[in-house]
């Protein structure tokens, strides 16, 4: 493959990933409630919470020691005159190319974590779909936004 | 050009009626019903109800129609609608995909036509105009066309080219629609649940041993597929009947249908692939089908439209000549492609490498093999699904041997096959987004698969090409954005 995109996301990227993969992890624990109840009240065998458990405790680890790092180490992205270059993917590396002409409008946006480590993602909409990228600090991705605004030329006539 | 402030025409009303009495018919049913349980059958009371409902919906009918007003201004169409809620919608002509007139049965009666009005982005049309004479059809369609360049005159045109669909094409073209199948299908798994409801259980050796005894059974049962298979035909039949095709300046219209007429308007400009289908029924009959990826038809829809039911490879090159040029390929891909289409041998497509075919084969084979699993451990007779898997590896070589893709100028020509085999030619202007990917196995043998998505939300790619090759149509696309201009063709 040719070389990679010159640009990097927010460090910051990781931490907001692991803080919502421990929410996803809980999430997942939410059935570990009627399983222990279940244990109490009618005597289920102890390995039903026992194994959910170890599964939820294994999925927060990987979702908050492994995937976060490896995601933002291969998170690259370049905007040039003529089209927007993205690569992305831990298991499937996956290098997408965006003309610029394709390009309908893009917006910023922010979540709670998000605003709070002063990140935002910018989300780039041609008329097949929707493209991110993740995690840019504020200022970054407003620059970015406007930017690529600039060198589509967003017009009607475009589809 | 004006187009000022009306109605619909007056058969609206009686349109509007029937469709809310059909949408009630059942919970109308069901309150007579109650009603007739209750106070015991009165004919009084059935005439007095039915000529109350009829009328209450007669007046329901009569607003809506006189709330519904439509007009052009500043370039936009503006439809103001709704007896209870006021709903104004304004379509600015900019946006406006496709125009497409309808006709039913009452509409041909009268010589009116139903107008739906698509844009891109969402899976409905922005606009239905349900009744409206085919005088003011005319002139809408003229306010709201973008170049004004030619006047189009009702149904049946003369003018422009023009190709019209033969009684025999017809019928091949509903005889190997494969609609027959589906409805074998779902009428034998109606009848199973019902079996399965009445608790019959079915010693298999001995019903399979009943019905050798009684072989009328057999052919009674291919009486009843041959019936289905015919309802299916004539459903095409009358679906796509008298089917003609016309170009007029900057638009392509397709008219159909025997009892209810539709037309197809595209702006040429919207389409955005141009795909050609061989269904498996059609395939070995040397017969394909082009549709058109057009921008304005949400996914929903799963009918793309299309441009002529049924090909014949010689016909390729006179009907994309003819209708779009803008899509016809240079006359030497032309040919190969011809011969490519039937011919099973790749000429002119560019292959998979061989260290892919293994792939293709597991690719299918373990999908198939991890559903057959169970039934082959617990259902009765499961152990003839030993096969399946094996039959998904076949269908994985079979992908293999039919994937392909060539580049011509700024054409890309990609086929694959999932059931029926389809080759679709995509400009690079229409390319949205591009993708080339590999997983961890892809990467030890250096292939990668690739992607790419059109405006018309349908997505095509191939899987293990090498990486030289995702390289080059990486670099292939670059080139040929610096050079088209926004706003393709």
């Amino acid at each position: 493959m040719q070389s990679q995109p010159s640009e990097r996301i927010d460090w910051r990227a990781v931490k907001v990933w692991q803080i919502q993969g421990v929410f996803k992890a809980l999430t997942m624990a939410i059935p570990l409630v009627p399983a222990v109840f279940l244990v109490r009240e009618f005597s289920w065998p102890l390995w039903v919470p026992v194994l959910l458990a170890v599964v939820v405790i294994l999925y927060g680890i990987v979702e908050v020691a492994l995937l976060p790092r490896l995601r933002w180490e291969r998170w690259r992205y370049q905007v040039q005159q003529e089209e927007i270059d993205l690569q992305r993917g831990i298991w499937f590396i996956k290098r997408t190319l965006i003309p610029m002409g394709r390009v309908q409008h893009v917006d910023t946006r922010q979540g709670i974590l998000m605003r709070r480590y002063g990140l935002a993602t910018v989300i780039i909409s041609t008329a097949a779909g929707a493209h991110q990228i993740p995690a840019l600090r504020e200022d970054i991705a407003g620059g970015l936004r406007d930017s690529i605004v600039r060198l589509a030329q967003v017009s009607d006539d475009v589809l | 050009m004006s187009f000022e402030s009306r109605r619909l025409h007056l058969l609206g009303i009686a349109l509007v009626f029937l469709k809310t009495l059909k949408d009630l018919f059942l919970p109308l049913l069901l309150f007579l019903v109650s009603q007739v349980f209750q106070r015991g059958y009165s004919l009084f009371w059935l005439i007095t109800g039915g000529v109350g409902v009829s009328l209450l919906l007669l007046a329901w009918g009569f607003l809506s129609w006189y709330r519904f007003i439509y007009y052009v201004k500043d370039g936009a169409l503006i439809v103001e609608q709704g007896v209870l809620a006021r709903k104004r919608s304004i379509i600015p002509r900019t946006r406006i995909q496709a125009i497409d007139l309808n006709q039913g049965i009452l509409h041909r009666l009268f010589n009116i036509v139903s107008v739906r009005v698509e844009t891109a982005g969402g899976n409905k049309p922005e606009a239905t105009l349900v009744a409206v004479s085919r005088h003011d059809a005319n002139a809408l369609r003229q306010a709201l066309t973008v170049y004004d360049e030619h006047k189009e005159e009702g149904y049946e045109e003369t003018g422009g080219v023009y190709k019209r669909l033969s009684f025999k094409e017809l019928f091949l073209f509903g005889a190997t629609s494969g609609g027959a199948l589906g409805l074998v299908l779902s009428i034998f798994s109606g009848a199973w649940a019902l079996l399965d409801d009445v608790g019959l259980e079915l010693d298999w050796l001995l019903y399979f041993s009943w019905v050798g005894e009684r072989i009328n059974i057999v052919f009674l049962i291919i009486l009843v597929i041959f019936i289905l298979w015919l309802l299916a035909t004539l459903g095409v039949i009358f679906k796509y009947g008298r089917f003609t095709v016309s170009r007029h300046g900057d638009r392509i219209q397709m008219t159909y249908g025997l009892l209810q007429r539709t037309q197809v308007s595209i702006p040429v400009r919207r389409i955005q692939a141009v795909r050609m289908v061989e269904g498996i029924l059609r395939q070995p009959l040397g017969y394909f089908t082009i549709q058109l990826e057009n921008a304005g038809y949400g996914t929903q829809s799963a009918e793309k439209a299309i441009l002529w039911p049924l090909a014949r490879p010689k016909e390729l090159k006179f009907i994309l000549q003819k209708f779009l040029p803008e899509f016809n390929l240079e006359a030497s891909l032309e040919t190969t492609l011809e011969t490519t289409l039937h011919n099973t041998l790749h000429t002119s497509l560019e292959r998979l490498p061989q260290i892919a075919r293994r792939r293709y084969a597991l690719r299918s084979f373990f999908p198939v093999f991890l559903v057959s699993l169970p039934v082959f451990i617990w259902l009765p007779w499961g152990n003839f699904a030993v096969i399946l898997p094996f039959l998904g590896g076949l269908w994985g070589l079979w992908k293999f041997h039919d994937a392909g893709w060539s580049l011509k100028d700024n054409m890309l020509v990609l086929r694959c096959r999932s059931f029926a085999r389809t080759t679709v030619i995509v400009p690079s202007g229409s390319i949205q987004s591009f993708a080339v990917g590999s997983n961890p196995f892809q990467r030890r043998v250096g292939l990668v698969s690739f992607s790419l998505e059109l405006a018309s939300k349908s997505h095509f790619g191939l899987a293990d090409i090498p990486v030289s090759v995702g390289v080059n149509l990486m670099g292939w696309l670059r080139t040929r954005q610096a050079k088209t201009t926004p706003g393709r063709l």
